[in-house]
């Protein structure tokens, strides 16, 4: 108790709360913004708790229990939802973490500037595209009829009616869609290693490779925790455009095509059910905390330093 | 330095903010909104004008104001349902084409009109028939006014002009799928560069069920009966779709039909008129087709004139209960219905600017003008409006002959045995939802030809039972059967 | 050695250079399709040397161009003026942050952290705004809601300043006797140029490609963006694949944008964003510091 207090005095207090009012000055429009945009509508997840009523609003629906929720399980597609959501988010964390930490060691690993800031420019491309766009790209090479792979290969494949295929399509259009970004964010921590360490590890005679295992990789390491704690707390979330815009909404593609996000929006197109909605979203929200947490938690067991908070 | 960047930020918003015109309103009159769907292209400032002549002439005669919402198409349904939340709607359109207004109802989304309607002008209640407002009701209470429509439509199939005129087809002998497959085999063979069929639209194969199954029982839409049955099925086990499918399966075998069909995102009509397909199903009415489609032939009926249920009234105007104003409101719907010059300039805009009358009475684009520059862009979205037979301008002769052809063809439309029959459920929205997704996993991919149905359906029957389809069905049917013995 | 150095650079070339085309080609195919005619696209099908060069697609939305040009010009509006908001916001919130002697700081930090996790979706958010702050159909509408700051920029620009700002400079300043707005403006900023400018490519681009905000605040044609204008098109096409059948005949009237237009205006959506960006490519590795860097 008096060290608590103690604390308190030490970092907190009211008088060195305002020894610092410019700082919080400086903090009012984006708490103010965060109140407003954020704090704010929360409030409103009690909706999902609601049998919502246009008329009654917010405060004056029915109280409906865990009723919203039930459509998220009751139904032979929540396995099926859950098993897609998870598992291709579980795939692309891999595989992209893994593809940009090779593109951002062999960016550092090459000599000649000008080729390096020429490829810099052009991997981000991708990044630069919305999913809508993206979309119309992969049909290109898709189409059966017309689509550039059938047209070159002179194959007569049926893309969008070939469940079996998508899984590859989706991790190799998330990973070309973002490996360029991610691949910057490892490739500006790897430039900022101390260089030190480097001249170190020569004058040791180590070779490449054990220089890339020694002192970069444990040199991104905070750099992969951080984000892959950050995609952690999205496992329950998917891109709405990835899986719905991109296979172009085949129904012989739901078994692979169907994430939480997809299902709620056809969902809710027609029911247009506000309680359900806001059910759904809270699911995935208190899922994403409880597993940021605990990943959190394991974080600051293992490696203190590196846990996000 | 930043707080001269904020300054030029906020003064370059104002400026735009001041861009888009203010809505016309005077102070002691009540300013509804109203909402209408559109695929037309518009320019606000015409509308603005459009809203401008409205509100000098049903401000004096109604002492009211209007604000015209025009959203597009897509955006529609998910823009009314977050702004029924609020006050910001008046008089709307919606969609009830799968069942919705059971789900408008149970939400508490529309306002109840029964002892407006029932307090009206003898005129506007005429303007509707029993069948009309039953589409409109849910447990006899009546939440809307259903568009002016005729009931239901025959099937046909749209062939290119060139094509038919080339090989010498007659176009309206064919008058069954067996005489127009063997066309599209003819076709195909002289042809095999374009592509023989196409679905109607994007990846629906025909928007018209009449040749199939009776869809859309009462207000539910999982529940199915062969045409003059009402013995309830899943639609994947009824003998229309069976049939109906044999066909497009083995057209599809036969690459009559573009493979990419299930990813398709063209309509029919235009590939048809464009020359790069040959055929297309259709939903014929009594409007003429060959002047809606340019380098077109229509066949002959392939399949009658009915009616089902989500047929009548599939796009209603209603009240948003949570309007400020019901009473004006429902002065302002009713008079979309009954008062002709409100109704011609909401739907045409104003004459001589962005249509013209030709001589048989008709609206037609003002001279030098298309459906992509007419600035009001009412025609193409005729599709939208309260009373479709505006179409024909109201004031003129030629209206009452529409509405006379119109009420003839409703006389003839053969209308479902289990019409206003209605399943409440509301409380079944898991099994809805659940239904919907397996529906639409199935439909296209099998109606398309894409797929075999006897090669799905053992799955589709398993998956059915998984979601507890047939125990639905079963108490849909009893509910049914108990309805048919007392009426 | 050397040798054997020689042949480990060309082989990480040639794998980059494969990287560079896998990037670049599809775009450049897309590019095609819309200087390709409908029909040649229809009978060739897509191709990087179509058979027929055709202008049909940009001829039609030269046609239209006063909504293109119109969009254009909401577009950019947009972008640069919630950009400065967004960047100065995120600015003012991170620099307190990282300094280690601001009381609560856990807390705000938390804060922060938590609105990444939470929001009170679409339904509560919506009728906060048209209700208490009547943002539709205005120009706020587009630069408010959900993009005016965002917790992950906050946390990277902390993690810069906390980086790459030594302690001793903010003491020195202050020993001089400079408030913390003039420490921020004239010692921390100027030293924080690669990280603005990363920040100005990101954030500039979510408003860029933004398209929810105007569909769930916007009506006027006025206010419609690029993306606004791609958007609807693929919902109208969306909505037809639906519903179509609820139109009734009068749906013949309707007459979808063909793939070839929808690829030109996609084109035209993402030309300038690619023009500009290759400028502020040079600062932007160096301001990016995710993690790392603890506070």
């Amino acid at each position: 108790m008096a060290a608590t207090a103690k604390k308190v005095k030490k970092n907190g207090g009211w008088k060195n709360v305002f020894r610092h009012w410019e700082l919080y000055a400086m903090m009012a429009p984006g708490l103010i913004y965060l109140i407003i945009n954020n704090y704010a509508p929360m409030a409103g997840l009690v909706v999902a708790f609601k049998k919502y009523n246009y008329k009654e609003g917010i405060w004056g629906s029915d109280w409906a229990g865990l009723s919203n929720f039930k459509f998220l399980f009751g139904t032979r597609d929540a396995w099926l939802m859950i098993r897609n959501t998870l598992g291709y988010n579980l795939v692309f964390i891999i595989t992209g973490t893994v593809f940009a930490i090779a593109v951002a060691i062999i960016l550092n690993e090459l000599h000649g500037k000008l080729p390096k800031k020429v490829y810099q420019v052009f991997i981000l491309i991708p990044y630069l595209i919305s999913m809508v766009v993206v979309s119309y790209i992969v049909f290109a090479f898709l189409s059966s009829d017309s689509g550039f792979i059938n047209k070159s290969l002179g194959t007569n494949i049926n893309w969008y009616m070939t469940a079996k295929y998508w899984p590859f399509i989706f991790v190799i259009v998330n990973l070309w869609k973002s490996f360029g970004y991610n691949s910057i964010i490892y490739y500006a921590t790897v430039i900022g290693i101390d260089s030190a360490l480097y001249e170190a590890a020569v004058v040791d005679g180590a070779s490449r490779w054990q220089r890339i295992w020694h002192v970069t990789l444990p040199g991104l390491r905070p750099t992969i925790i951080t984000m892959t704690l950050l995609a952690i707390g999205r496992v329950f979330y998917s891109d709405f455009g990835l899986f719905y815009q991109v296979p172009q909404n085949s129904g012989l593609l739901y078994d692979v095509t169907t994430t939480i996000d997809v299902y709620v929006y056809k969902g809710l197109m027609l029911l247009n059910d506000v309680g359900r909605s806001a059910a759904a979203g809270f699911f995935q929200s208190i899922c994403g905390f409880i597993l940021v947490l605990t990943a959190n938690l394991v974080v600051n067991k293992v490696d203190k330093d590196n846990a996000l908070f | 330095m930043k707080k001269r960047f904020l300054a030029g930020a906020l003064t370059a918003a104002m400026i735009a903010g001041t861009l888009s015109p203010a809505a016309v309103s005077a102070a002691d009159m009540t300013t509804l909104s109203l909402w209408i769907p559109t695929l037309a292209t518009y320019t606000d400032e015409a509308v603005a004008e459009v809203e401008t002549a409205i509100n000098e002439y049903i401000g004096e005669k109604y002492n009211l104001q209007v604000n015209l919402e025009y959203v597009e198409i897509g955006n529609f349904e998910q823009a009314i349902n977050l702004a029924m939340t609020t006050d910001e709607v008046d008089v709307t359109c919606y969609f009830t084409g799968d069942g919705q207004l059971s789900n408008y109802v149970a939400n508490g989304q529309l306002l109840d009109i029964t002892d407006y309607f029932a307090n009206a002008s003898e005129e506007l209640k005429n303007t509707f028939t029993e069948e009309e407002i039953i589409a409109s009701s849910m447990n006899d209470r009546m939440y809307g006014l259903v568009r002016k429509y005729q009931y239901g439509g025959h099937a046909t199939a749209v062939l290119n002009k060139e094509i038919v005129e080339e090989m010498n087809i007659d176009a309206k002998s064919i008058t069954t799928m067996d005489q127009l497959e063997e066309v599209l085999y003819q076709v195909h063979e002289k042809y095999p560069d374009i592509y023989t069929m196409v679905p109607q639209s994007t990846s629906e194969m025909t928007w018209s069920w009449t040749q199939i199954a009776d869809k859309a029982i009462g207000l539910t839409n999982y529940a199915y009966a062969d045409w003059g049955t009402t013995e309830l099925k899943s639609l994947f086990e009824t003998e229309g779709f069976a049939e109906f499918c044999k066909y497009t399966n083995k057209w599809y075998k036969d690459g009559l039909i573009m493979s990419d069909a299930l990813s398709n995102t063209m309509e029919g009509s235009s590939m048809v008129t464009a020359g790069s397909a040959f055929c297309t199903l259709h939903n014929g009415d009594v409007d003429p087709l060959d002047e809606l489609y340019p380098n077109t032939v229509e066949t002959g009926v392939l399949a009658p004139a009915r009616a089902i249920a989500t047929d009548i009234g599939n796009l209603q105007y209603g009240i948003s209960a949570n309007s400020a104003h019901p009473e004006e409101a429902f002065t302002l719907l009713g008079a979309m219905y009954t008062d002709p010059e409100f109704a011609t300039l909401l739907a045409y805009g104003i004459e001589g600017k962005h249509y013209v009358l030709n001589d048989k009475g008709r609206a037609e684009y003002p001279e030098g003008m298309t459906a992509e520059t007419e600035p009001y862009g009412g025609f193409a979205a005729t599709a939208t409006y309260a009373d479709f037979l505006i179409l024909p301008v109201k004031e003129t002769a030629l209206y009452e002959d529409a509405k006379a052809t119109v009420e003839e063809w409703d006389a003839e439309v053969e209308v479902t045995p289990t019409f206003g029959f209605f399943y409440d459920t509301t409380d079944k929205t898991d099994f809805v939802t659940a239904y919907a997704n397996l529906e639409d996993k199935y439909e296209d991919a099998i109606m398309t030809g894409s797929v075999a149905l006897d090669d799905v359906l053992p799955q589709i029957k398993s998956e059915l039972e998984s979601i507890g389809f047939y125990d639905v069905l079963a108490d849909t049917q009893a509910a049914l059967d108990e309805y048919l013995a007392n009426k | 050695m050397v040798q054997h150095d020689k042949i480990q650079q060309t082989i990480m070339h040639l794998f980059m250079i494969i990287l560079v085309l896998c990037c670049v080609l599809p775009f450049l195919l897309m590019v095609m399709a819309s200087f390709t005619g409908e029909q040649t696209l229809l009978r060739n099908g897509y191709s990087f040397f179509p058979e027929e060069f055709s202008l049909e697609t940009y001829q039609y939305i030269f046609r239209s161009a006063k909504t293109i040009f119109r969009g254009y010009f909401m577009t950019i509006l947009v972008t640069v003026a919630g950009t400065l908001c967004n960047i100065s916001m995120t600015v003012l919130f991170a620099y307190p942050l990282s300094r280690k002697d601001l009381p609560y700081r856990n807390i705000l930090s938390f804060i922060l952290f938590f609105t990444m996790l939470f929001n009170g979706g679409l339904v509560p958010t919506y009728m906060m705004y048209a209700n208490t702050f009547h943002i539709k159909n205005t120009i706020w509408a587009l630069l408010i809601p959900n993009l005016m700051m965002n917790a992950f920029y906050v946390i990277m620009m902390r993690s810069f300043f906390t980086a790459s700002i030594p302690d001793s400079l903010i003491e020195a300043a202050k020993l001089d006797g400079a408030g913390e707005m003039r420490i921020l403006t004239k010692v921390i900023l100027p030293l924080s140029k690669p990280m603005l400018v990363t920040l100005v490519l990101m954030v500039g681009l979510n408003y860029w490609n933004d398209w929810m905000n105007g569909m769930y605040y916007v009506t006027d044609n006025n206010l419609n963006t690029i993306q606004m204008i791609l958007n609807n098109m693929i919902q109208n096409v969306e909505f037809l694949s639906r519903s179509a059948s609820l139109l009734g005949a009068d749906a013949a009237n309707i007459k979808l944008p063909t793939v070839g237009i929808r690829m030109g205006i996609a084109v035209i959506a993402v030309l300038p964003v690619m023009a500009i960006y290759p400028f502020l490519q040079k600062y932007f590795v160096k301001g990016i510091v995710v993690g790392g860097v603890k506070g």
